[in-house]
């Protein structure tokens, strides 16, 4: 049997999307095992498709695909590292149609990837970087926005218990990152962790959203908004 | 897997969705940012399949909400897709899933 995951985000959102007259099912499919988890719509109403594929060997590398508006493949990338899993975890295109893919790796020293391809699928530029942030070693990125200034912001978490942001300009050049939150720590010793954070533009705001810990050992879902230099706005 | 996850909806409501819960459950509370406060919570649970997943959503207006996930039973390993269309006051607006799109499902890992 083939190894196959089918793409059921794809199904959502081209029913959801596309959903003036024409309807479609289509496959996209490597060979290998594939899956997809990110998808977006582009200026030329078509999709970048985002996902993981083990094409190459045994490990989850990070793979795009785009397609027009009727489904069909104009192109795709193995953007993974060979012996080492990574994965998409945002996706966005800029206003000169270049599309910016951020991913997580699990490759030695690696934390974090960036790759921005231009419209025809031509890798601009890959980066990748392993950062030290305030001496804990470990950090996961978590999204990314696009500011209307061109700024990127990413919230990532450090050591589990750190929420910071990092601003990047579209070249992966870091601008600055700011703290917004810590995990709580409670008598009794709970490890806890921040997890699962999420984040929306605003008009003039960031709101993030992620599970912290706030008054015992079950997790909250906490809301707080920033500017978009990372200043805090109150309630 | 963990579907811990926020949606943003009309204004300044977000709708927060914790699959881990329970995963015979689509459980969310939609949070009003204005008032600092849960509006409503939302459920969902199938009169005929026992495993629910879900893998995104959307606010499709602002009251209903198109969730997209899986379906299936313990004792099948067959998984279908699945979309629901619910209000926020958890009526049930349309319940599709489809047999084209039937899982050979494996454990991917992440």
């Amino acid at each position: 049997m083939r190894n196959l995951i089918i793409i059921i985000v794809l199904f959502l959102a081209i029913t959801e999307l596309n959903a003036q007259n024409s309807h479609y099912f289509k496959l996209y499919d490597t060979g290998s095992q594939d899956v997809a988890r990110i998808f977006i719509r582009t200026c030329d109403n078509g999709y970048i498709l985002g996902g993981a594929s083990t094409i190459v060997d045994a490990y989850w590398d990070a793979y795009i695909i785009k397609i027009d508006s009727n489904g069909n493949n104009l192109w795709n990338w193995n953007i993974g590292f060979g012996g080492a899993s990574d994965g998409p975890v945002s996706i966005m295109e800029t206003p000169d149609s270049n599309i910016v893919v951020f991913m997580y790796s699990t490759a030695a020293n690696i934390k974090f990837r960036m790759a921005v391809f231009d419209y025809n699928g031509n890798l601009v530029f890959e980066k990748h970087d392993y950062y030290l942030s305030a001496g804990f070693p470990e950090f996961t990125i978590h999204g990314a926005l696009l500011l209307p200034d061109s700024r990127i912001v990413t919230p990532v978490v450090v050591n589990d218990s750190i929420l910071k942001t990092y601003c990047w300009n579209q070249t992966g050049d870091t601008l600055s990152s700011v703290v917004l939150d810590t995990c709580r720590q409670f008598p009794g010793g709970y490890n806890e962790k921040i997890e699962h954070v999420d984040c929306f533009i605003g008009v003039d705001n960031i709101t993030f959203c992620y599970n912290n810990f706030i008054a015992d050992n079950t997790p909250s879902r906490v809301t707080l908004k920033t500017d978009y230099n990372g200043n805090l706005i109150d309630i | 897997m963990d579907y811990a996850r926020t949606i943003k909806g009309e204004s300044n409501n977000y709708l927060f969705l914790d699959f881990a819960v329970n995963s015979s459950l689509i459980n969310t509370c939609l949070y009003d940012w204005n008032i600092d406060s849960v509006i409503t919570w939302i459920y969902y649970s199938s009169p005929a399949y026992n495993v629910l997943s879900s893998l995104g959503a959307d606010f499709i207006s602002e009251d209903t909400v198109l969730f997209c996930g899986s379906i299936s039973n313990y004792s099948n390993m067959d998984k279908y897709a699945h979309l629901l269309k619910i209000d926020t006051a958890s009526n049930v607006v349309g319940s599709k899933f489809t047999n084209l799109m039937v899982i050979m499902y494996q454990d991917f890992g992440q």
